[in-house]
């Protein structure tokens, strides 16, 4: 297994916002190519080119696109998902500060292709250092005639507005970070509409992850049917995975996708469990994702792969966790972290992450028994089937997958005092 | 509309295209579970519970918000989803605190119905922790209780108060574990945005808001529902009148959603002020005036008192010497007694009401234009208008079930809404355009609009030349009336004369709203003409949504009207001076009648200083306080010989009265109200009527009776049927036939549906007319000595006289006492701070007041509203009167204001 | 007060009293004063038209607004995963417990402002505390709770001074 620098293939090479440095590596060459294309051009290269997003749902990029773009009349507006608030995802960011102009040029082709004139990153507030970057860089881009009126001398009029996000988990979720957008409560909506149709202020949305939208610039530069050569039949690029955990070596890391196996990767990128012990379990998609372990690690890096392991590749966030620690022990961590994250819209989601926390907490303090843990499932299975955003119907899976994966740890726990 | 057909639990079903599951399968009889939907706010989907499974898609689905589609197969429960609904019951129940025991909502509350109905176990995910009891921000409120640790966060309340009422008072605040229900920083709920219309508790799932003031009378199972229209304003609103049977008392109002025409929507009259019905200040026997002082009578001394000096006054200066004010609050079967009584009985047509001071103004200028005089369209037409021009009305505050209409109007149908109003009221904010007139001058301003209207060819002419007569009358005084000629008239703009005119002409279908603004002026039935000549001019009469549509401020105005409490006019607007309709009436009331149209009210009045009134006999008005120039009104009636006052309180007028007889309020008798969309609609007794207090009409047939001419009948159904017989509009009534929903007129025989809107196709008088209206100026000016601009109206709180409404707690806690609004530089200049007390002088009184230093209102313009005894606005306005409708001009007159002498 | 308006003014310009930053708008107010005061939420609902309930229902959603005034310190605790696995969970109990605070409060005596907050970036380092912008790596409870009081012994040694 090897790195493939596809979309970080800049990083590190110039300082940004330095315009010169990333044009140099032929920045930019992928807008004009699509100011000369043509919008409905640009978005039948991103439909053949089979991009899908990178924000965790893996919505396929060209067909939103199409939907936005297909309501001609009034504002419509792109909005760059740079939240990335998931447990052990931290790609985005080597991006957003290593190659952000990547990403501008991105954000730029969305809002031609789909005709939004008014465009907002929303980057997570703790990244104090990237915010600022950015707002450097968004001076930069409109001396440079990147931003505002003419874009490069064609009649294309495109804003960026850099808004620090409070550095809440919920706003990576789409309609909550539109919530927070209009100034309301950063909470969940229905769907429909969805905000391809009603989204930011009612109007038609486009919401996308920085890494997917720095996809694009790529695409149209290398061509659709070099950027196909990369990946499996069905998933083509490469990914960005964030390795941390129980390794030696935490990062990120650009793989082809389908390149090697889940369990190779562990050990040719992060060389290993830190402590050297076996893995226990691995989240593959973030923390939110349930836990692979024993053969299921060997599944290939592919979304279905790792689907059919029993997991999913949600935001390619990849946790390691080694033999020795209880999975009630990791599930209280993940759980302590989701019991604050609830946007507290929905009952089921609002009340049962802070029943199953609390239940948790005494199974941990060895105060659990049979019934506490009959409870787990039954309200970590109600939340997934009933909940209406990502948060509610995932934050239980690693729960439940963890009381299928080790129930002995479980038991275990629950025993310490009935012996 | 497109039907769909779908499947349900194995039953085939159609839909309109677009209706969610959740509504289909309810048509079916089918209730999905839910805690978080009511058809009148946005499916918010929070409570989960809706679920279903839809054959072909993965996983559930909330049924709330998914539209059936063609051959959709649905199945609403298994297994499965029984076990999620009692999981997700089961962890909503671990944050409500179960006090079922002692809670007035048990059994009338969602959230125990389905905990019953799953059998969910309270304690199964433990029980919520009891949390200290904290201040919030319904605490200090009269009205309403908020109990957190009870509340299950399923945002009905908050999306109530944003999306139908759009006051946005209440939100959620906190995150999380802290998350609950609030004002802006908590403060108390009278002082917010909040209209106390109490739709939250209303909307209310699980007992976590409550009627303060019912807490503890009674659970709403053991409470028993009487169905009855408001007593309130004219919108008719359907309130259920909840009353324990073991005290007779009302303990509090609800009302039904899918009611017609409010919906289950309330004003805080209709929801938090009826106290005055169980007052203990209610009369309960006859009194009659002894040496200056009331004494207690039987009702037949005080019967045979009345019957005696009214036959023994008659005899001496003849019935002309005679007049009677009939009420706007009374049914339609008191009304059309009342009227029967006075003509038939007394024998003049000296018959009046109230309604003259409010809508005579449109019942001349309509009828002239149109033929008929009332609300030309349904109230539930108003949302979905392109264009709602309103003038003259605040209508959120003075109907405020209307003002919802409206604002779901433009904000979920998307009508341009047009504010012309004196007052930045509060619809102005929903306006795509405000214009300020100053007092007095609609008629520039609707004639300027027609300039423009006609000089940019914007108008129907279609309409005009097939339904129409006198267009070519009209040009000429258009022609000169520019927007800039109107601008020095009116101080608006001409640049907003101008959008104002292309709004309303482009609208498909405009509909003109208004009230008293319009019509209380000396140029009332000017003003009415003029927004006729612009309905018309544009094509927008005859056609729903579309219209000319005054709202009617008391409950039954548009039935004592329509009923005949007119001088001019027997039941059903025909005229008394037409000898064949007399004939008519004499046969059928077996009397000779006169054929001579009586007095109006204040003629009335000014009669009595000239020795031509010598009896007055009033069935529940308050012209003591009600009507202008007071200390004028007051004289009359202590000079007045004999003057009786039948009401439910000793109001101000009944102080000067010989006799007072105690009548029973609309809570306690059958009978029927028409409300402003000429909707005919039951009233029902609901509790016992105190002491010896009897219905008007049966108090009216006993004196007719003890007179020598019989009246009497078995009840109030059976006057209706005898109004069917003599009143064509009202020919198809019967109480059977308007139980459910009521029935509006005209409705000429038994089998007629009734009329949702009028002049379809062709005028009532045939072809509309076009009235060339010339500008005049208001009566009085303001000069030197009275500078400014001095308007009455109404406030949210209160109504009319304050009788009624200011029996209530709740409405004493945002409504304690009386105002002037003046501009904030005008108060600067004058030195005049908010609060601080002030009196204002008019030719004709002067009266102490506080000062309300405002916005929203004009520099140079004052404005009182007129409910308050203590510095009664109407001591004030000018009694000038419209030379055709006879209105006084309570809208326009000149006024100073000063700041008062500091106490030493 | 004229000129405290002119701060509402130009922050509200800064955006172009655009509607999507209100809460960029409000985070520079907070920047201005440590806190939301509420005569300045009541203006700045007036100035953009929107009901006050509305900000005040943003205010208290973002952990990181404060509607009352900040403390003399600010102490922020990590409390992300690593961090609570590795104790921050007790450390910021007991700091809650002893200076009667609540995360995201302020203490009684306004010594300072306690932030519980999601993952600082120094995982390597956990857990870590950061008092007024110096950090504290490997902190426990014992040790966390003696520098906080270190400050209040400033404080209070600062207070003594000045009544010499």
């Amino acid at each position: 297994m090897k790195e493939i620098k596809l979309l970080t293939r800049r990083v590190g090479t110039y300082e940004p916002p330095d315009l010169k440095g990333y044009e140099a590596q032929g920045g930019l060459v992928a807008l004009k190519k699509a100011l000369a294309m043509g919008p409905e051009s640009v978005i039948d290269e991103i439909k053949r080119a089979g991009l899908v997003g990178r924000g965790g749902a893996g919505f396929p990029t060209g067909p939103k696109w199409a939907m936005v773009a297909g309501e001609k009349q009034g504002q419509k507006y792109l909005i760059c998902n740079a939240e990335e608030g998931e447990v052990g995802t931290f790609k985005d960011k080597v991006l957003l500060d290593g190659d952000p102009w990547l990403v501008l040029e991105g954000i730029l082709i969305g809002a031609f292709a789909v005709g939004a004139e008014k465009t907002y990153i929303y980057i997570n507030g703790e990244y104090d250092q990237t915010i600022e970057l950015w707002d450097r860089l968004v001076v930069e881009a409109r001396k440079a005639g990147l931003l505002g009126d003419d874009i490069l001398g064609s009649k294309l009029s495109v804003d960026l507005q850099v808004v620090k996000s409070k550095g809440l988990y919920i706003t990576g979720e789409e309609l909550a970070l539109i919530s927070s957008l209009e100034m309301r409560r950063a909470a969940s909506r229905l769907k429909p509409p969805y905000p391809t149709e009603k989204g930011l202020f009612g109007r038609p949305t486009v919401v996308n992850n920085v890494e997917t939208l720095a996809n694009v610039p790529v695409i149209l530069a290398e061509g659709v049917e070099a950027y196909r050569r990369l990946g499996v039949e069905g998933e083509p690029g490469t990914r960005l995975f964030s390795l941390s955990g129980d390794v030696k070596k935490s990062g990120v890391y650009e793989l082809e996708i389908g390149s090697g196996t889940l369990a190779e990767f562990i050990e040719e990128f992060g060389g290993g469990t830190a402590g050297g012990r076996p893995i226990k379990a691995v989240q593959p998609g973030g923390g939110t994702s349930r836990f692979l372990a024993g053969d299921s690690l060997k599944c290939k890096l592919t979304a279905r792969a790792i689907l059919q392991a029993g997991s999913g590749i949600g935001t390619a966030g990849v946790i390691v966790y080694e033999e020795g620690k209880s999975a009630v022990d990791i599930v209280k961590g993940l759980i302590e972290f989701y019991g604050f994250e609830s946007c507290g819209r929905c009952a089921p989601c609002r009340i049962g992450v802070v029943r199953i926390k609390e239940i948790i907490d005494k199974v941990f303090g060895g105060e659990g028994t049979d019934e506490d843990l009959e409870q787990l499932r039954q309200i970590g299975k109600a939340c997934v089937a009933v909940s209406t955003c990502g948060m509610g119907q995932a934050f239980p899976l690693p729960v439940l997958s963890a009381l299928e994966l080790f129930p002995q740890d479980f038991e275990a726990a629950i025993e310490k005092v009935s012996a | 509309m497109k039907e769909v057909c779908f499947n349900i639990d194995g039953t085939k079903v159609t839909a309109p295209e677009g209706t969610t599951i959740l509504e289909a399968a309810k048509g079916v009889g089918i209730d999905i579970p839910n805690l978080c939907y009511d058809s009148r706010v946005e499916p918010a989907g929070t409570c989960r519970m809706c679920v279903v499974q839809i054959e072909g898609r993965p996983g559930l689905t909330i049924s709330c918000n998914t539209p059936v589609a063609e051959g959709m197969e649905v199945c609403t429960e298994n297994a499965e989803i029984a076990a999620i609904r009692r999981t997700v019951l089961e962890l909503i129940l671990s944050d409500h605190r179960v006090a079922c025991t002692s809670c007035d909502k048990d059994g009338a509350c969602r959230l125990q119905d389905y905990a019953y109905r799953y059998q969910a176990d309270e304690g199964r995910f433990g029980l919520p922790e009891r949390r200290p009891v904290k201040p919030n921000y319904a605490t200090n409120s009269e009205g309403i209780l908020y109990d957190p640790d009870k509340c299950i966060l399923c945002g009905l309340c908050v999306r109530y108060c944003e999306e139908v009422q759009k006051a946005e008072a209440l939100t959620f605040a906190g995150r999380l574990g802290q998350i609950e229900v609030s004002t802006a920083f908590g403060m108390d709920l009278h002082e917010s945005t909040c209209v106390l219309c109490g739709g939250c508790v209303e909307i209310c799932p699980a007992g976590s808001m409550l009627d303060r003031a019912a807490i503890g009378k009674g659970r709403e199972k053991d409470l028993t529902r009487t169905r009855t229209t408001c007593a309130y304003c004219g919108v008719g609103c359907q309130l259920d009148l909840l009353t324990d049977p073991k005290t007779g008392r009302i303990v509090k109002v609800t009302s039904e959603v899918g009611c017609i025409p409010n919906n289950g929507n309330m004003c805080v009259k209709g929801k938090f002020a009826m106290d005055f019905v169980g007052s203990d200040k209610r009369l309960t026997t006859p009194l009659i005036k002894r040496n200056g002082k009331f004494e207690e009578a039987t009702w037949e001394e005080a019967i045979e008192f009345v019957a005696e000096r009214l036959k023994q006054i008659r005899s001496e200066f003849g019935a002309e010497s005679i007049a009677g004010l009939s009420s706007a609050k009374c049914t339609n079967e008191d009304n059309y007694v009342f009227q029967k009584f006075i003509r038939a009985c007394i024998g003049t047509n000296n018959v009046d009401h109230c309604a003259r001071l409010c809508h005579a103004s449109t019942v001349a200028g309509l009828a002239r234009a149109f033929g008929s005089g009332a609300m030309t369209n349904s109230i539930d037409e108003i949302k979905d208008a392109g264009c709602i021009f309103i003038i003259g009305s605040n209508t959120t505050e003075a109907h405020p079930v209307i003002g919802l209409y409206v604002k779901e109007g433009v904000m979920k149908n998307g009508a341009e809404l047009l504010v012309a109003d004196p007052r930045r009221i509060d619809l102005a904010r929903f306006a795509k355009l405000y214009i300020a007139q100053k007092p007095g001058t609609d008629v520039a301003l609707i004639n300027a609009m027609m300039n423009v209207i006609i000089s940019e060819e914007i108008y129907d002419k279609d309409f005009i030349s097939e339904r129409t007569e006198d267009f070519e009358k009209l040009k000429p005084i258009l022609k000169d009336f520019t927007p800039e000629k109107a601008e020095a008239i009116t101080t608006i703009p001409a640049e907003k004369i101008r959008a104002a005119a292309r709004i309303y002409a482009k609208a498909d279908t405009a509909s003109i709203i208004y009230s008293m603004g319009i019509t209380q002026h000396t140029t009332g039935t000017d003003n009415v003409l003029s927004l006729a000549n612009l309905a018309m001019l544009t094509g927008n009469v005859g056609k729903a949504s579309a219209g000319v549509n005054p709202l009617r401020g008391q409950n039954n105005v548009q039935g004592a009207c329509d009923l005949g409490a007119l001088p001019n006019v027997y039941p059903g607007y025909q005229s008394v001076e037409d000898s064949q309709l007399q004939t008519k009436f004499e046969s059928a009331w077996e009397q000779k009648l006169s054929g001579r149209k009586g007095l109006t009210v204040v003629e009335m009045m000014h009669a009595i200083e000239e020795d031509k009134i010598k009896a007055l006999y009033i069935m529940g008005e308050n012209p003591a306080l009600s009507d202008p120039n007071l200390n004028r009104t007051r004289k009359s009636l202590e000079k007045v010989d004999f003057l009786v006052s039948q009401d439910i309180f000793l109001s101000e007028t009944a102080e000067y009265a010989d006799v007072v007889l105690p009548s029973v309020c609309f809570a306690e008798k059958d009978g029927t109200f028409t409300n402003t969309e000429r909707r005919v609609q039951r009233v029902r007794k609901a509790v016992t009527p105190p002491g010896q207090a009897q219905s008007d009409w049966e108090i009216i047939c006993e004196v007719a009776t003890k007179m020598g001419y019989p009246m009497a009948y078995g009840g109030a159904d059976e006057i209706m049927d005898e109004i069917a017989t003599v009143t064509p509009i009202y020919g198809g009534m019967s109480f059977e036939r308007i139980d459910k929903v009521g029935l509006q007129w005209p409705c000429p025989d038994k089998e007629h549906p009734g009329t949702r809107f009028l002049h379809e196709g062709t005028f009532k008088r045939g072809k509309g007319k076009f009235h060339p209206v010339e500008y005049k100026n208001p009566d009085e000016l303001p000069d030197e000595n009275y500078p400014f601009v001095l308007t009455t109206g109404r406030q949210l709180y209160q109504f009319h006289t304050g009788t009624m409404t200011r029996k209530s707690p709740v409405i004493n806690q945002v409504s304690p006492t009386g105002y002037v609004e003046i501009h904030t530089d005008d108060a600067a200049g004058l030195e005049i701070s908010n609060g601080e007390k002030v009196e204002v002088i008019t030719r004709r009184g002067k009266v102490t007041t506080l000062a309300r230093v405002t916005g929203n209102i004009e520099k140079g313009w004052l404005f009182m509203p007129f409910h308050f005894r203590e510095g009664p606005a109407n001591m004030l306005t000018n009694d000038a009167l419209d030379p055709t409708a006879k209105i006084p001009e309570f809208k326009v007159c000149a006024a100073a204001v000063n700041k008062m002498k500091q106490p030493v | 007060m004229a000129q405290e308006n002119n701060i509402l003014e130009q922050i509200v310009d800064r955006y172009d009293g655009e509607v999507g930053m209100l809460i960029p708008m409000m985070q520079d107010i907070q920047a201005e004063y440590g806190y939301l005061p509420p005569d300045q939420l009541h203006a700045m609902a007036k100035r953009l038209e929107l009901p006050l309930s509305r900000l005040y229902a943003v205010a208290t959603f973002y952990s990181s607004f404060r509607l009352a005034p900040k403390g003399a310190h600010d102490v922020t605790l990590c409390v992300g995963t690593v961090c609570y696995l590795k104790g921050s969970g007790a450390i910021s109990e007991a700091i809650c417990r002893e200076f009667r605070v609540e995360p995201g409060g302020t203490t009684p005596d306004r010594l300072f402002t306690f932030q519980a907050v999601n993952c600082l970036g120094a995982c390597a380092v956990a857990p870590v505390m950061i008092v007024d912008g110096k950090y504290y790596d490997g902190v426990t409870t014992a040790s966390a709770l003696e520098v906080i009081s270190g400050l209040a012994k400033d404080e209070a040694t600062v207070q003594n001074e000045g009544e010499r």
